[in-house]
């Protein structure tokens, strides 16, 4: 169950990461998410999407995180893996599957689109999230988005517990009851948040200074920029 | 000094949840003057929260109660008042801290609160409050990995933001340690001179009882004035019979029972969060059937942590953790433990899942009926906060053979509800108990049972030098509580 700790994490960014100015933050986040997605929809080609990874965990690395969001990551990781040997199995016992390479690509390519989403929320704090939304006139959506994502490491961590109890309860075979307790917490938090936001209303946006990127925080986004845009066009 | 002016007046209350033809508020009347300290106290499942919350609105307009009566504040109705206003008269804590929080850092939480009334000067206001509760250092962790107290501290620091002139407690000592009681007891002191109004709903209440103006039970729906010379005199001896600290360093406890059949063993067991200070440092216990293992702890010393890693929520660093035979845990928050639409189905499920048959519900449902849960068929989530604990605790001590854990079983009890859980837990033979409190008021229910504390990660055994409630006591607290 400390892997649900673990998931919970990724959702977290625990401090503004001061080594970055908010903007290069923001613009490495959204420039691999979006590089990643746009691979992902043409053709999933390998060299960029390991550029993405490997950027991504740099960055991480950088910023102190990449030990805990790849703890995180391990159990989906895992999945993704054990989705690469079955079908691989498929195609050893001669069964229709794709390319050994195919697979290699669309297994990497989801890995990859599930790091940059939880570096994407390394960088950037809930408040920095609510107030970089709040500029682009979704104030309100961006309050309710961050208030439903801050549910999420509350939600994980409760379900380790109710988890461990059902467990102890009923034995392993009446496991799923733990979807009940479940429910029952969901209902509980949500009367918590009704009452959070009747007693100190919906969180607004902060006024937070956007930061003037330095020359070679420029540079390295620009650099980034180009590595990604080159390997995507000209590599196989 | 009170002041003329009523901060708060209630006019013949009425409330009754959707769903439920009872009332649960009859005809209450309330006035609270300005600067005046009022206490409510009364068994749990008495009102206490829904009159809270029929007072800031949340009954009406989160839990669809039906109202009757007025409710007015600082001179204005509720029905006229603006959210602003109301937060600006009055302030809630919440029994379950969690519900104050909407960001994952208590920091960012108070901070975004703070900007709506302060702007730019809102980081002032929150460091204040902050170091008013010495909490600077909790405030920057995320609240998943805060105990339930350091939680409470926060939230009382979140209710002082926009300096409101009512503030009210419900429960505030739940879940506090003795640190924490002695700074809500500074708090309260800091807030009279402030000349703010207070209302408590408080079971622990001989920890407040010296602070309040004003005692109030609620009772049967209707809020009943208590003479408090009397009380006082009463609760006079209880309060004498406390010594400053119950546990005091003993080192009988170690390895003295190493003939007994083990339930639960642990050794040299360490654990920590990822990149975190260790939690846990090199902690051994044997746990031997019919023991009772009383673990008390200040508020982030790590006792759920503890409590997990023997239920297998979480694995240890080092260290080895065995299990010899079967476990009931109970989590901190009781509802994680209900996975049934009833009682009673609570009660056939877990029956049936250790096939333990007919005797084991006839059993169970004495138990239950001799607690006061007479309307079997009753959803759990509609108990309160005090009922649904004992609910879980209950359940876990009717079927449990092997070692039952109790994270904070008596949060949400009056002091004779909790003694006669208290009592029923020692009374059960054969059966391991681990339960972790963070007060020492809890202490003196458990005088025959192991007493360690969990200080700086390490598990040390202590004695327990106080006595235990006498008939006597029992029978004034009973009669406060009418329990």
């Amino acid at each position: 169950m400390t892997f649900a700790r673990n998931l919970a994490s990724l959702f977290l960014s625990l401090e503004s990461h001061k080594k970055f100015s908010l903007f290069t933050r923001l613009a490495l986040a959204l420039m691999l998410t979006i590089a990643t997605i746009i691979n992902a929809i043409h053709g999933s080609k390998l060299c960029p999407t390991i550029f993405t990874a490997v950027v991504a965990m740099l960055i991480l690395h950088a910023i102190g995180g990449l030990k805990k969001v790849l703890s995180g990551l391990l159990v989906p990781l895992t999945v993704i893996m054990l989705g690469f040997l079955s079908i691989a199995l498929f195609k050893v016992l001669g069964f229709p599957a794709p390319t050994f390479f195919e697979m290699l690509r669309a297994s990497a390519n989801l890995a990859t689109l599930l790091l940059v989403i939880s570096f994407f929320f390394q960088l950037i704090t809930l408040r920095e999230l609510r107030q970089l939304l709040s500029k682009v006139g979704l104030g309100v959506l961006g309050s309710y988005l961050t208030t439903t994502l801050a549910l999420v490491p509350r939600f994980l961590q409760a379900y380790a517990d109710a988890y461990t109890a059902t467990l102890l309860k009923y034995g392993r075979r009446k496991i799923h009851k733990t979807v009940i307790a479940m429910i029952i917490h969901a209902i509980i938090e949500v009367q918590h948040v009704a009452q959070a936001i009747h007693l100190y209303g919906l969180p607004k946006a902060p006024k937070l200074a956007i930061g003037r990127p330095s020359i070679k925080e420029i540079a390295f986004i620009l650099l980034i920029g180009v590595a990604e845009t080159l390997l995507f066009l000209f590599t196989p | 000094m009170l002041g003329d002016e009523a901060v708060v007046r209630v006019k013949g209350l009425w409330l009754r949840y959707r769903g439920n033809s009872d009332w649960v508020l009859r005809s209450l009347n309330l006035t609270v003057l300005q600067g005046e300290f009022t206490l409510i106290i009364g068994a749990s499942g008495s009102g206490k929260t829904s009159l809270i919350r029929a007072l800031i609105g949340v009954a009406q307009n989160v839990f669809g109660a039906e109202i009757l009566g007025e409710v007015e504040l600082c001179s204005k109705r509720l029905e006229e008042m603006t959210v602003d206003e109301v937060q600006r008269c009055v302030q809630v804590v919440n029994q379950d801290p969690l519900t104050h929080f909407l960001d994952p850092l208590p920091y960012d939480d108070l901070l975004s609160y703070a900007e709506r009334f302060y702007g730019e000067k809102a980081e002032d206001v929150v460091t204040n409050v902050l170091r008013l509760f010495n909490i600077d250092d909790i405030a920057e962790k995320p609240i998943t990995a805060l105990s339930g107290g350091q939680l409470r501290r926060l939230a009382i620091a979140k209710a002082l933001i926009p300096n409101p002139r009512v503030l009210i407690f419900d429960e505030p000592l739940m879940w506090l340690d003795e640190e924490g009681v002695e700074l809500f007891r500074e708090a309260l002191k800091t807030l009279r001179m402030l000349r703010k109004s207070v209302i408590i709903a408080e079971h622990r209440f001989l920890r407040v009882l010296d602070l309040v103006d004003t005692v109030y039970r609620l009772e049967s729906g209707e809020l009943k004035r208590v003479d408090i010379g009397m009380l006082s005199s009463k609760l006079h001896k209880i309060r004498s019979s406390r010594s400053s600290s119950c546990c005091t360093d003993n080192q009988e406890n170690k390895d003295s029972d190493s003939s007994c059949e083990a339930v639960v063993e642990l050794r040299n067991v360490w654990y920590r969060y990822e990149d975190s200070p260790w939690i846990l440092k090199g902690v051994s216990l044997r746990v031997c059937k019919d023991d009772t293992i009383v673990i008390l702890g200040n508020n982030g010393s790590g006792k759920s942590t503890l409590l997990r890693l023997i239920a297998g929520v979480i694995k240890p660093v080092s260290g080895s953790i065995k299990v010899y035979g079967d476990l009931i845990y109970i989590p901190q928050m009781p509802y994680l433990f209900i996975t049934e639409d009833s009682i009673i189905n609570e009660v056939k499920s877990l029956c049936k899942a250790r096939k333990l048959g007919e005797d084991c519900i006839r059993r169970c449902v004495e138990t239950l009926k001799l607690f006061g849960y007479n309307d079997l068929d009753k959803f759990p989530l509609h108990l309160s906060w005090g009922q649904l604990t004992r609910l879980a605790t209950l359940l876990g001590y009717s079927v449990t053979r092997g070692a039952i854990l109790l994270d904070e079983p008596f949060t949400g009890s009056s002091y004779p509800e909790a003694l006669r859980l208290a009592k029923l837990l020692n009374s059960l033979r054969d059966v391991a108990k681990i339960v972790t409190v963070s007060s020492e008021d809890h202490l003196r229910f458990f005088v025959h049972g192991k007493l360690f504390r969990l200080q700086n990660g390490v598990l040390k055994p202590c004695r327990n030098i106080c006595k235990p409630f006498d008939h006597s006591e029992e029978e004034v607290l009973l009669e406060l509580i009418k329990a």
